[in-house]
């Protein structure tokens, strides 16, 4: 090398960046070099773009060398302080897709036949589903027990709905533990893993602990949430017109029970349903609402009062499911709804 | 919202309109009163921000009752902001001109000293006499309790009242009693 000794020296001593003629105030007060803004928006676009087009890497766990599936599995019971078939537990987090996509890999590969010793969660998917609606069903119908057989099957249909279901999959960690094509694995996917593991929970250690886990992570979603918003009825009226109709009784009579500020633009006033000189519910009317609308709201409360589903009634007892009366009897249906009978049923 | 929400949300934040009679009261005691109801400190909801306050119609403000020498002592002050212009007006004389003033002004310096304050001073509707008219009579939905009951006085009794009133001896028949 013919470079001069100084230049050589260069090499070996930390390497200076030069610095810009940036007055010292404008440093002390933190002005960085006039690139580092330009570039930073610059990444910041890129990475928009790449997310648009779909080419950012996946954060799948199992991505990064050291995941642990074995660990997993073992980790995946303790957490949930449940005792699983390791084996049937492995099975029921293979989805038929994964099985379908090894296959086709392996004969890309050059094997003929492939000899992959594993099936799917089809089956046990299926067996957990049946336990799911099972136990929901008559849950619902022993917590709820003056509510009509409509009510019943709406509150089981949002229990054993994709959404919820895949919600509590999620909730649980089977995320990252699911064996599928494409990830984040789809709603149906996690959904039928997690009936899946319902099934393998109850071939395991037996079907009262399954339904305690059911009760733990399926029913508690009741906790909270409106039982009409669920239930959605229509035409409150003619449902309240029609019971009192089948139970001989008198038609109802809407009232004007409560007024404020008459008037004023803040009006309010309260109407309320009587039958047979007996209060049965309440609604309002205010500015900009008719006077229909108030009877159809007090129709409605009126109706929730005979389910004795008002926000008053205790909670549904989570603590004590032995106590239930758990049984395949019906509710009665709506069209058939009998007031004598219904007062004569204890809630506990 | 549910249809149940809505209800709730109207039922919880509707006005109310409230009758007072202050015949015979003490309208500085009534003000502390008549203050929770305009600024609905009485509410469970109440909050500063929360504009939850009722209506609060004051009835026969001109039969206040003054506790003591309040009548003689009580000095409202006053200063147009010109020279000389201070000028001190007794209680009684205030309340000769106009008898609403002394329970308006009770319940303003009550009142937390905010902008609050004037919008609250606007739901306080005093009427000097029992006469209100119809239209805010029809808004009334309920009544606040006077701070005393106004007792009767003997004039207000019927004679067949007195005569039927229980004693507990009875003069003898030719006792005379003198006039």
């Amino acid at each position: 090398m013919s470079l001069p000794k100084a230049f050589q020296l260069l090499r070996f001593t930390t390497y200076v960046a030069p610095r810009r003629l940036i007055s010292a105030t404008a440093c002390t007060y933190g002005i960085k070099s006039r690139w580092q803004m330009p570039y930073r928006v610059t990444l910041k676009n890129r990475m928009k773009e790449m997310e648009k087009k779909g080419l950012l890497p996946t954060n799948a766990r199992s991505d990064f060398i050291e995941w642990n599936y074995d660990s997993e599995i073992y980790a995946f019971g303790k957490r949930l302080h449940e005792e699983f078939d390791e084996s049937l537990l492995r099975q029921a987090l293979i989805d038929p897709s994964y099985i379908t996509r090894e296959t086709l890999r392996q004969q890309e590969l050059g094997v003929e036949v492939p000899a992959l010793q594993m099936s799917g969660n089809s089956e046990l998917s299926t067996e957990g589903k049946d336990i799911i609606f099972d136990y929901a069903t008559k849950f619902v119908r022993a917590t709820h027990r003056v509510l009509p057989e409509e009510g019943v099957s709406a509150l089981v249909d949002y229990l054993t709905s994709e959404e919820l279901l895949s919600e509590i999959g999620h909730g649980i960690g089977l995320k990252d533990l699911i064996l599928t094509e494409e990830y984040p694995p789809s709603q149906v996917t996690v959904v039928n893993a997690f009936q899946s593991v319902v099934a393998v929970l109850n071939r395991s250690s037996g079907l009262s602990r399954c339904h305690i886990f059911v009760k733990d992570f399926v029913l508690t979603q009741l906790v909270g949430k409106n039982i009409y918003d669920i239930w959605k009825i229509e035409d409150p009226v003619s449902i309240l017109s029609n019971i009192l109709l089948q139970n001989g009784r008198e038609a109802f009579e809407p009232r004007l029970v409560f007024q404020s500020g008459k008037n004023t633009i803040q009006a309010v006033y309260q109407v309320a349903v009587y039958c047979e000189k007996q209060f049965m519910g309440t609604g309002m009317k205010w500015y900009g609402e008719t006077v229909n609308a108030a009877v159809e709201q007090a129709a409605w409360d009126a109706l929730s009062r005979l389910f004795q589903t008002t926000e008053a009634v205790s909670p549904i007892p989570f603590e004590k499911p032995e106590q239930l009366n758990l049984n395949d009897n019906k509710n009665m249906p709506i069209d058939n709804w009998s007031i004598d009978r219904a007062s004569n049923i204890v809630m506990c | 919202m549910s249809a149940i929400r809505r209800v709730q949300q109207w039922a919880t934040f509707g006005r109310m309109w409230y009758l007072y009679d202050a015949k015979w009261q003490n309208p500085f005691d009534s003000a502390d009163k008549i203050k929770e109801y305009i600024s609905g400190t009485h509410k469970p909801i109440y909050h500063p921000l929360n504009d939850c306050g009722d209506h609060v119609v004051v009835i026969n403000s001109r039969h206040i009752a003054l506790p003591g020498m309040e009548w003689e002592r009580r000095v409202y002050f006053h200063h147009t902001g010109y020279p000389g212009g201070a000028s001190w007006t007794l209680a009684w004389e205030l309340h000769r001109k106009d008898p609403t003033l002394v329970v308006r002004k009770a319940v303003y310096s009550k009142l937390d000293k905010n902008l609050l304050r004037r919008g609250k001073m606007a739901r306080l509707h005093i009427f000097a006499d029992d006469e209100v008219p119809n239209s805010i009579l029809e808004n009334l939905s309920g009544q606040i309790r006077q701070l005393r009951a106004v007792p009767k006085r003997l004039d207000h009794y019927t004679d067949e009242e007195i005569k039927s009133f229980p004693r507990i001896f009875d003069w003898p028949k030719d006792y005379v009693i003198p006039n």
